[in-house]
């Protein structure tokens, strides 16, 4: 599959046409034009006391748990590129840049898992969004993902434990999220991992340059003139508690 | 076969819990120790429905209802004998 945005575009079409017929093929592209213009997510704010726990759960084998930091770029970079951003690769030398910090699941040096949080000290952009201001010992969470070849491995429990091991270890005692309420399997798994609901907050992106919440009106960030180049900046921020 | 059997034998065949079905204890937390993981959860969910013949609400998955196999053999026995309606 060809790199650029067009190519990629042409071949999830081309993937679709062959499974849907021309006409549903038509439908897909503009739904997809159309959720470019407009479209409304309905962010469930969660959060996890961090509580000392017994014996963390072992790492399966051949996974070893890092920071972020301590692994190497490139693999953080193309493990990145592979799972979400394609089109802004950079974005966690950006992270590393605002001082967020996180943790890596590697197999043989391939980062297969990662989390980043961002404490009271270097903030989220997400957190004017949805209402949340960290206190001290308060962490935001975000980007939680592990490669789907890791699934049958058990990857997952055992590298959240060592986010809740590695957060508490350095000195946080909650740990704020967020995922799409409509993301049944991912609520329910946080739900029983522990994480308790702040309610949600309907998010509606226009143009993808602007998002209207009951928090206020953002702007997409540019990086000009301060501030980290991703999520949005505040033009009129409500800030209620959520 | 009990329900604590019968969900005890589904999530050690069906959602490749590596070790032997005896060692997923009632009172095991299922998340946290790695049994099931988000897609296994909504495998078990489907299972347990269409298993006892009940529907379960979207906020219903829940630790108290799902958080062990001890947690959902209670919540099976509350929505049969019509103590708790979804």
């Amino acid at each position: 599959m060809t790199g650029s945005p067009l190519g990629r575009a042409r071949a999830q079409a081309e993937a679709v046409a062959h499974k849907r017929g021309p006409f549903g093929a038509a439908v897909w592209l503009a739904g997809r034009a159309a959720s470019r213009l407009y479209r409304c997510e309905r962010h469930l704010l969660i959060v996890q006391p961090l509580e000392p726990r017994g014996e963390p759960l072992p790492p399966p084998e051949g996974i070893e748990h890092r920071r972020i930091g301590e692994c190497a770029p490139e693999a953080v970079l193309a493990f990145s590129r592979r799972h979400r951003f394609p089109r802004r690769s950079l974005r966690p030398v950006r992270y590393a840049l605002e001082r967020y910090d996180g943790l890596a699941a590697v197999r043989d040096g391939r980062v297969v898992a990662a989390y980043w949080w961002a404490g009271a000290a270097a903030p989220h952009p997400d957190l004017a969004l949805h209402g949340l201001e960290l206190e001290e010992g308060d962490a935001y969470g975000f980007w939680l993902f592990v490669a789907d070849e890791e699934r049958p491995r058990r990857t997952a429990a055992a590298f959240l434990d060592a986010v809740t091991q590695e957060a508490h270890a350095q000195g946080f005692r909650r740990l704020f999220g967020f995922v799409l309420e409509s993301n049944l399997p991912a609520r329910w798994f946080f739900s029983l991992a522990g994480y308790g609901s702040l309610g949600c907050v309907p998010v509606r992106f226009v143009l993808g340059l602007a998002a209207f919440a009951p928090t206020g009106l953002f702007v997409r960030r540019t990086g000009r003139g301060g501030g980290p180049p991703f999520g949005y900046r505040p033009l009129l921020n409500y800030r209620p508690s959520p | 076969m009990s329900v604590e059997e019968t969900i005890r034998e589904f999530v050690a065949s069906e959602l490749s819990w590596p070790g032997a079905a005896a060692a997923l204890s009632d009172d095991l937390p299922l998340i946290p120790s790695g049994a099931v993981d988000s897609l296994g959860l909504v495998q078990l969910v489907s299972f347990v429905e269409s298993a006892y013949g009940i529907r379960i609400g979207l906020e219903e998955v829940v630790p108290r209802n799902f958080g062990t196999i001890a947690a959902i053999a209670r919540f099976v026995e509350r929505r049969r004998t019509g103590s708790e309606l979804p």
